[in-house]
């Protein structure tokens, strides 16, 4: 009776995977599909045309993705490290005022973002900020921080300020402090909020455009037109380039953080 | 005396960006919707636009869209996405690769999905391919067109797509962590299996479902991509209306934008509300 | 001169006042303890001493001068928390090296001093590491090395003991006693645990409510509790109502020559040590029914009734009485406490 259940849910699981998987199956077959005319149900040709046209340097596809990595971990590193500060503050001290503080924190998670693009375009423009980098990186930054605090905030709940206490009595200074101690017990939750926060810059289409004003070109803005005008092929290539990117980055800082902390002052090794 | 200030001194980066950013731009969409736009000469505060905008045919069977889309993909994503996870406590073999994969969809932007949307169910795409092939239609035409459509199929379909894999992670959380405390004792006092789903662990869950609903909602009641890709030239969605009468050249169109947007916004900030309300229910049980 | 010196310490939080009028002096090389039940403000104390908390009024000395500006990295005051607090992304080696890195200590110097430290606290071979891969008691050791590295003025140990198992824990005490007493160095030891304080310290500050009740050597506050909430902390005693007047007390059970003359109506404190039962025989002045028994071993708890008056003792294990047995009761005068009774 318990295992044919629990072989029902795997059923159920696997069947739900699946359906969530398989758009992503068939975005590979057709980023090489070189002619697959209705209605086959597979490519008649393969041809990686695509793929050439994107690694040609004439379709600056690489350099644009590049670009935009950058700009994401810009975006990413200020989220950071304005967020630290902030989540700890949330989680460990009462303060008059903190319950508006959060919600304010939470909203641009829920508010949509095409009204404040729109609302707030206006001001960049008479800043001199819009269809600049810094405008983008900057309203990139007002999704990003919902994000960042509540997981940090969440690592700050269950750190606490012991450590920070136990070291201060040891004879570290404030900074050596949160060098020391309070980043590596807290890099974990730096690579998640930090995995997440690029992924929601490095995805964001309408504030770039808007704010970017076509000037500031990022990956998904390229991406957009293939997608629009139906050329499958191209915008699968695009995509997969995007996925593949994302996860590799998130891949990277997860790796950077752990060797960082875990090399540092090795020497009784040899 | 130090100590007072010293949480507000943390804050201030993050309120800078918040405040300066954020809640500028909505007062700044707020001031404008009102009829200010000083820019054209503009100066006089009204509600005329908002009269104007609130009787308008179009604009209400916007609304109606936006709540529509929002209202069916939402509620199937949560459906689905809690069956996900409870499936995936349930079944036999764990802690697979399963377990990351699901979450893909998240990383995924959503002109991805749009892209996802479209190769499945364009009147070319893989549905009515494999539809054809085992008999069900004879002809293209005649799989219905599920994309560009005044249903939205495709909107939501690829806002079910990305909402599955955020609710099930956020609950697989919770139920992997109450499972084995709470479930065993409900089963020890004699509870069968359905109940323990229904008076323990979804209970349990419902404030997360709750609070995760209102973000899946609110995503895609106030995004633009989706159904500027996918969906009807009209209705349009209330972002896209917005955006389309912000880019109007008559620069005089832009308090309707705002309208529009004050009135996103304010949809917004009621689901804001009661987000806020289903944490004060999870704080209750956390206590 | 004394190694450390609290005077008049008064804290609030949040208008609450935690510590109310603290005075405590501890000599070099001292071990005392601070026993009171929790929140009653001795980890608030440490914490102050430490340097973590700013008292709101009174000054802290060490070796005669204020330390009140000196912060709490330059303070020289470790403690060892509860919990240990090892640094978990650093291995036994680098956590106990941790205070001498941040004092920018040579390379040369510090392998040298681990080494040592870890020979003190029996860890050699341990280095490498971490904290997931020790025991309870091996981190308490690598917590205590780590504190003892950079040589405090003085070693705060917060209910150092509570997060072990019996046997470890007494353990542990034995061991860290006999560091406390070869590096000679002065010490205070948060704990709520009575026998814990007696047996290790030189002196007991009991703390209640945020006020030090009474300061003494461990014999002094067992034998002459100031008042009875004090004596209540070293187990459950025998209170007898009584007055006295000519230098008689008299009571319902036993009626004894004191020369403490001062109050008319007082309590007399008798501990259930002090009290021995016995086979009844025909010349027993006391005599009591058991109403209670506790078998536990090497001794066993009674609680007879004396006219009336219940009455808790600890005998030999070879006494062994049934409930309702009638039995003769010696209680050893010389022990007698008299409280005041208020009101």
């Amino acid at each position: 009776m318990k295992v044919k259940q629990s072989k029902l849910f795997s059923l159920i699981m696997y069947i739900i995977i699946f359906l969530l998987v398989l758009p992503l199956i068939i975005i590979i077959i057709w980023s090489v599909a070189k002619s697959w005319p209705w209605p086959s149900i597979f490519p008649n040709a393969i041809g990686l045309r695509g793929w050439k046209y994107f690694f040609k340097p004439t379709s600056k596809s690489i350099i644009i993705l590049l670009h935009s990595v950058y700009l994401s971990m810009i975006v990413t590193i200020i989220t950071l490290i304005i967020t630290i500060p902030a989540a700890k503050a949330l989680a460990l001290y009462n303060f008059k005022g903190k319950k508006i503080v959060e919600l304010l924190i939470i909203a641009p998670l829920i508010v949509s973002p095409v009204a404040v693009a729109m609302g707030i375009h206006l001001f960049f423009i008479k800043l001199g900020l819009s269809n600049t980098f810094i405008g983008v990186v900057l309203v990139h930054l007002v999704p990003c921080i919902p994000y960042s605090v509540k997981i940090l905030k969440n690592v700050f709940e269950i750190t606490g300020e012991s450590m920070e206490m136990q070291s201060r009595v040891l004879g570290a200074s404030k900074l050596q402090t949160f060098k020391h101690v309070t980043l590596p017990i807290i890099s974990p939750g730096l690579v998640s909020a930090g995995s997440l926060v690029f992924t929601v810059s490095f995805s964001q289409y309408f504030l770039t455009f808007l704010i970017g004003g076509g000037r500031v070109v990022t990956f998904p803005m390229v991406m957009f037109p293939f997608v629009q005008s139906g050329d499958r092929m191209m915008a699968s290539v695009y995509s997969i380039v995007f996925i593949f990117t994302t996860l590799a980055c998130m891949y990277i800082m997860e790796k950077i953080t752990k060797k960082y902390y875990k090399t540092e002052g090795y020497f009784y090794i040899n | 005396m130090k100590n007072k200030y010293k949480p507000y001194v943390m804050l201030i980066p993050v309120m800078i960006v918040i405040l300066g950013i954020f809640i500028n731009g909505l007062i700044m969409a707020f001031i404008q919707s009102l009829g200010y736009f000083k820019a054209i000469g503009l100066t006089e505060i009204t509600f005329k636009y908002y009269k104007e905008v609130l009787t308008s045919q179009g604009f209400l069977s916007s609304l109606g869209f936006s709540v529509y889309i929002a209202t069916i993909s939402s509620v199937i994503a949560v459906v689905l996405g809690v069956i996900l996870a409870y499936s995936i406590l349930r079944s036999t073999h764990r802690k697979g690769i399963e377990e990351a994969v699901y979450k893909i969809p998240i990383f995924v932007p959503h002109i991805v999905a749009a892209l996802l949307a479209y190769n499945i169910l364009a009147q070319s795409g893989v549905v009515p391919r494999v539809l054809y092939s085992i008999g069900i239609i004879k002809d293209q035409s005649q799989f219905p067109s599920l994309l560009y459509d005044k249903n939205g199929i495709g909107i939501i379909i690829a806002y079910i797509w990305k909402g599955i894999p955020f609710v099930a992670m956020v609950v697989y959380t919770i139920l992997s962590n109450i499972n084995n405390k709470l479930s065993q004792v409900a089963l020890n006092l004699g509870a069968n299996n359905r109940q323990v789903f229904f008076y323990i662990l979804l209970p349990f869950i419902m404030p997360s479902i709750f609070s995760s609903f209102i973000i899946i909602f609110a995503f895609s009641f106030g995004a633009y991509e989706l159904p500027f890709l996918l969906g009807p030239t009209s209705p349009k969605a209330l972002p896209v209306k917005a955006y389309v009468e912000y880019t109007n050249s008559n620069l005089a169109n832009r308090p309707y934008a705002m309208v529009i947007n004050m009135i996103l916004t304010i949809v917004s900030l009621i689901l804001v509300w009661l987000y806020n309300k289903s944490f004060e229910l999870i704080s209750k049980y956390n206590r | 001169m004394s190694q450390i010196k609290l005077k008049n310490i008064t804290k609030f939080f949040d208008s609450k006042r935690i510590l109310d009028d603290i005075n405590l002096e501890v000599k070099k090389g001292e071990m005392v303890s601070l026993l009171g039940p929790s929140g009653c403000g001795k980890t608030t104390t440490l914490k102050i001493i430490a340097g973590l908390l700013n008292p709101d009024n009174g000054d802290i000395l060490f070796e005669g001068d204020s330390v009140l500006n000196i912060p709490v990295e330059k303070r020289g005051a470790v403690i060892v928390f509860q919990d240990y607090l090892l640094f978990p992304h650093l291995n036994t080696a680098e956590n106990i090296e941790f205070g001498l890195k941040m004092a920018k200590i040579d390379k040369f110097k510090r392998r040298k001093r681990v080494k040592k430290m870890l020979q003190l606290v029996q860890l050699e071979g341990y280095e490498n590491k971490y904290p997931r891969e020790l025991s309870g008691g091996q981190k308490q050791r690598v917590a205590l090395a780590r504190a003892l590295a950079i040589e405090p003025k003085v070693l705060l140990l917060d209910e150092p003991f509570s997060n072990l198992d019996s046997r470890l824990r007494e353990n542990m005490r034995d061991f860290i006693l006999q560091i406390q007493r070869e590096l000679n160095i002065t010490t205070i030891l948060v704990t709520h645990d009575k026998e814990e304080a007696l047996m290790t310290s030189d002196k007991i500050a009991i703390m209640l409510d945020g006020k030090i009740k009474q300061f003494g050597s461990p014999i002094e506050l067992y034998k002459n509790p100031i008042s009875s909430e004090v004596a209540d902390f070293f187990g459950e005693k025998n209170y007898i109502k009584g007055c006295i007047k000519d230098e008689m007390f008299t009571s319902d059970i036993i009626n004894v020559k004191t020369d403490f003359n001062k109050y008319l109506s007082v309590k007399a404190m008798i501990n259930p040590e002090d009290i021995k039962v016995f086979e009844l025989q025909s010349n027993t002045d006391i005599t009591g029914i058991i109403k209670m028994k506790k078998y536990a071993g090497d001794r066993i708890y009674y609680t007879i009734s004396v006219n009336g008056v219940e009455l808790k003792c600890i005998s030999e294990p070879n006494e062994l009485f049934n409930i309702d047995d009638k039995v003769g009761v010696n209680i050893n005068f010389n022990n007698l406490v008299f409280f005041p009774i208020d009101n």
